[in-house]
């Protein structure tokens, strides 16, 4: 069950400050989006595919040796998360784009189709193409117009991870959610293949509470942050066996942000940029990876420590979801007073519950009075020890000993001994702790 | 023996003149009570209950209604039998009465003898002489008193139904103002809800100097906006008093308006009915009326000046009685009434342009005041129905993204305060509406009051989005 607002208000020191109303959260009683992982590896491909958590691989035919693909750029009904819906525009009914996953050397042929009221075209990022396929509006080619299709064609010359995205009036275009990933696997690879590939593209909109679609002209303000277009709780876990090796490709194309992108636990190496790799010996260990806007980092670590592992951009208004800035700092003051207050010159708020008097009630009727429409103004969701008080840009990495279809849902517990509580006074008084 | 014939002919006629009609106060008193009557017919008033005559019985009832709440029709009550001006009206209306008696009196005659002592023997004359012309005119006399009653007994109607509507405006004025006062009141509540809450932010540290001396001012402002208002309230409960006639202890009354709901006057073919029904237009054609009768009256005393006719009798010393009339007539020669003629006439044209006049205006005012209703209508109903629920609409939008804390309980005051101010907006324009509803139906009453159809200030909008407004800035 969702926190109310004077549950969260009286979180204190960062909680009143977060704008987020814990009522509101429909937080599952389960581990929140927990799909099952993908396997491993198809056997029948030569390399180990990408998975990209609540999102899709495009599919291809091989047409005289070429790979063919299609891209139909739509507008997409999106759920950012349970009751968090926004009228975007994406590829293939998704948001964003479904990734596509070639191997070094392919030559591909990728359709365009444009279905949008608007005329569009696609940037094959980072990716060594003929200038003319570059995707540029205007510079490299003409825009698609609506209901025309184009066709791009080139050879992948290089390995490694990329985005596509569209560049024809970007601001708009990109606020409105076009863009994907481009995984290209080596093709003579001079490693083995991770055990684990995950590739996440995180981006940024504003969708204020009460709006169904996001708008593009926003320019700081940005307050739903996204993994792959999904805001915790709505963010699949990444799931991985203790002792394997994984790899995240980190992708970012949002809009006026960098993000460092942090992982508890372990720390990893920066293998890869879209640049290319990074020579072993210009790696160096470290727990954030600060991942610019317009640019891929691959990173890579061994799961060696079994956990429910928080993995987040470590800017922290970017753990928010549909914040606002709009309110008073009322640190130090008791908020309650504040709907008191209210209540005496607008009788409706006690009316809706607000007060407290009715936190036992159905939360689900409730919510549908007392937020706008379509918002989930939250911190986060429920957790195994409580409310996680973080959203937006933030997943959890899963390692267990073993793993299964359950894995993505349950949570972590922790061997004895190894779980924080509340220190007993035996323990303060032999280590000479004067907690009063 | 003649003359005893005439002397006796002359005391009767004086006796059945002074008994053939009833005393001159029953006649008053019927023709309040039919002026009364009209004036309830026309302004909607209890006739009854308007009645001063007995003035102890006012006094109880007058006190009775100002002991309790007031209502619009009570007030009214108690204006009709306490203004002051009525109450001249009324006697204004007694004098004309009498004229009218007066008019219809003849000239008393007169009777003058004298004795003169001879040697002979005494001679005695003796005259009985009273003047024709005025028996002769007695009717036309007659007509112009009348003519000048009824247009007494028109003002007095008038009079009735302007302390009517002046009382309902006066008690529209002490509704409106006292709404006024609980709006204001509201508003002072809100402003000083927010400076609580940014006093609680202050004490913590967690904002400005500036934000709190901007929430000091924006109660300020409530404040002496509230002052206002109770101060107007005053007022306009003294003018509500001063119309009710209400002094000392009896001005402790509280108002207390009809929930009922009184239908709007109707508005069709208002100009015909309001020419129909003017009062002031029966007044004028009344004093035209007598005009015209004085005038009449005029010409002839400009043929026949003065005409006496008697009867004379006289006995010389040692002789018996000679009796014979006594005729004296004013000859015409040189005054001939052609300055007095003249001036008739201009009167009686100059009381006709004045009744065209008045025409015109009564009609001018009809369209006036009925195209300011139905704009006032059309104000109050956008009002009520789209802008008033706009904002009741913007503070429960507000309230909603205050609990999804996209804004602070500031901009829930703020849009609270904006709603007050659309209800006193709303309160204005529906005063405003009742004041022209009240002008079309005195006007529809009979009477009309010029200067209400001048110069006419439809209450201005409001966009009270003022800086200090509270909140949401320097915190």
């Amino acid at each position: 069950m969702g926190a109310t607002r004077r549950e969260i208000l009286a979180m204190g020191a960062g909680a009143a400050a977060l704008g987020l109303l814990g009522r509101a959260a429909r937080a599952e009683d389960e581990n929140p989006a927990g799909a099952a992982p993908k396997p491993p590896a198809r056997r029948s491909l030569p390399y180990r595919p990408v998975v990209t958590p609540n999102g899709a691989t495009l599919p291809f035919r091989e047409v005289g040796g070429a790979k063919v693909f299609h891209l139909v750029a739509e507008e997409v009904e999106h759920e950012f998360a349970p009751g968090l819906n926004g009228h975007c525009w994406g590829y293939n009914g998704r948001v964003h784009g479904p990734t596509i996953e070639a191997v070094e050397g392919d030559r591909v042929r990728i359709y365009v189709t444009n279905r949008l009221p608007v005329s569009t075209s696609v940037h094959w990022h980072g990716l060594y193409v003929p200038s003319g396929m570059d995707g540029v509006g205007g510079l490299s080619q003409r825009p698609i117009e609506p209901g025309e299709t184009f066709k791009y064609e080139f050879t992948l010359r290089q390995h490694g991870t990329f985005m596509y995205h569209s560049h024809h009036d970007e601001m708009v275009q990109m606020a409105m959610g076009l863009m994907g990933m481009v995984v290209v696997h080596p093709r003579q690879p001079s490693v083995a293949p991770p055990d684990r590939d995950y590739a996440l593209l995180l981006s940024e909109w504003a969708l204020k509470p009460g709006t169904r679609r996001p708008d593009p002209n926003e320019m700081t303000d940005f307050n739903v942050l996204t993994m792959n277009a999904r805001v915790f709780p709505g963010t699949e876990p990444l799931v991985a066996a203790l002792g394997e090796r994984v790899r995240i490709r980190i992708g970012n194309l949002s809009g006026m942000d960098h993000h460092p992108i942090h992982l508890h636990g372990t720390s990893f190496q920066t293998v890869e940029t879209d640049g290319g790799v990074i020579p072993e010996s210009a790696r160096w260990p470290e727990t954030t990876v600060l991942v610019p806007t317009g640019s891929t980092r691959t990173i890579e670590f061994v799961a060696d420590n079994p956990g429910d592992w928080a993995m987040h951009c470590h800017m922290t208004h970017h753990v928010m979801t549909q914040m606002g800035h709009g309110i008073p700092n009322l640190i130090g003051v008791d908020p309650s007073e504040f709907d008191m207050e209210l209540a005496r010159h607008v009788p409706s708020l006690a009316a809706m519950g607000q007060m407290g008097l009715d936190d036992e009630a159905d939360d689900e009727a409730d919510d549908e009075a007392v937020i706008p429409p379509n918002s989930t103004p939250m911190i986060g969701g429920d957790g195994p020890h409580g409310y996680i008080t973080m959203g937006g840009m933030f997943t959890v990495v899963k390692i267990r000993e073993t793993i299964d279809d359950s894995t993505a849902r349950g949570w972590y517990r922790a061997p004895a001994g190894t779980q924080a509580d509340v220190a007993t006074a035996a323990e303060l008084a032999r280590d000479g702790i004067r907690a009063r | 023996m003649r003359s005893v014939r005439a002397f006796s002919c002359a005391a009767l006629l004086a006796l059945l003149v002074g008994c053939a009609s009833p005393p001159i106060q029953d006649l008053v008193r019927e023709d309040e009570r039919a002026s009364r009557v009209e004036a309830a017919h026309r302004a909607g008033i209890d006739a009854e209950a308007a009645d001063p005559t007995d003035r102890a019985r006012v006094a109880e009832r007058v006190r009775g209604l100002l002991s309790g709440p007031l209502t619009e029709e009570q007030a009214v009550a108690v204006a009709l039998v306490n203004d002051r001006e009525i109450l001249a009206a009324y006697a204004r209306l007694g004098i004309a009465r009498a004229d009218v008696v007066q008019a219809g009196l003849f000239t008393n005659p007169v009777v003058s003898g004298n004795a003169k002592r001879f040697s002979k023997g005494t001679e005695i004359e003796a005259s009985l002489v009273t003047s024709a012309l005025d028996a002769f005119l007695r009717p036309l006399r007659v007509r112009v008193a009348e003519a000048q009653f009824q247009d007494e007994r028109t003002r007095l109607t008038r009079e009735l139904v302007r302390a009517a509507y002046e009382t309902r405006r006066a008690y529209a004025e002490v509704v409106a103002a006292g709404e006024l006062v609980t709006l204001r009141g509201a508003a002072v509540e809100s402003a000083e809800g927010a400076r609580r809450l940014m006093k609680r932010l202050f004490d913590a540290g967690n904002v400005t100097g500036l934000a709190m001396a901007r929430e000091d001012a924006a109660v300020g402002r409530a404040r002496l906006d509230l002052h206002a208002a109770e101060s107007a309230e005053r007022e306009a409960r003294e003018r509500l008093n001063a119309r009710m006639g209400a002094w000392g202890e009896l001005t402790a009354w509280t108002a207390a308006p009809d929930a009922r709901t009184v239908p709007p006057p109707d508005l069709d073919r208002i100009e015909s009915r309001a020419v129909q029904a003017s009062l002031d237009l029966a007044a004028e054609r009344a004093a035209v009326e007598a005009v015209a009768q004085m005038a009449g009256l005029v010409e002839w005393r400009g043929v026949i000046p003065a005409l006496d006719v008697g009867a004379a009798a006289k006995r010389e010393a040692g002789d018996g009685w000679g009796v014979g009339p006594d005729v004296a007539l004013e000859l015409p020669l040189f005054d001939r009434g052609q300055a007095r003629n003249a001036a008739a006439r201009a009167e009686l044209d100059a009381r006709l342009a004045e009744f065209e006049e008045t025409a015109v205006h009564v009609r001018r005012a009809a369209r006036v005041f009925r195209d300011r209703v139905l704009t006032l209508r059309e104000r109050e109903r956008y009002l009520r129905e789209s802008y008033l629920d706009a904002r009741r609409r913007v503070v429960h939008e507000t309230l909603l993204v205050y609990n999804a804390m996209q804004v602070g309980a500031f901009d829930v005051l703020l849009a609270r305060r904006l709603e007050i101010d659309a209800q006193r907006e709303h309160l204005a324009i529906r005063h405003a509406l009742r004041l022209a509803e009240l002008d079309v139906e005195e006007l529809l009453a009979g009477r009309l009051d010029v200067e209400r159809a001048g110069e006419f200030h439809v209450p201005e909008g409001s966009s009270a989005e003022s800086p200090e407004s509270g909140a949401g800035e320097e915190h």
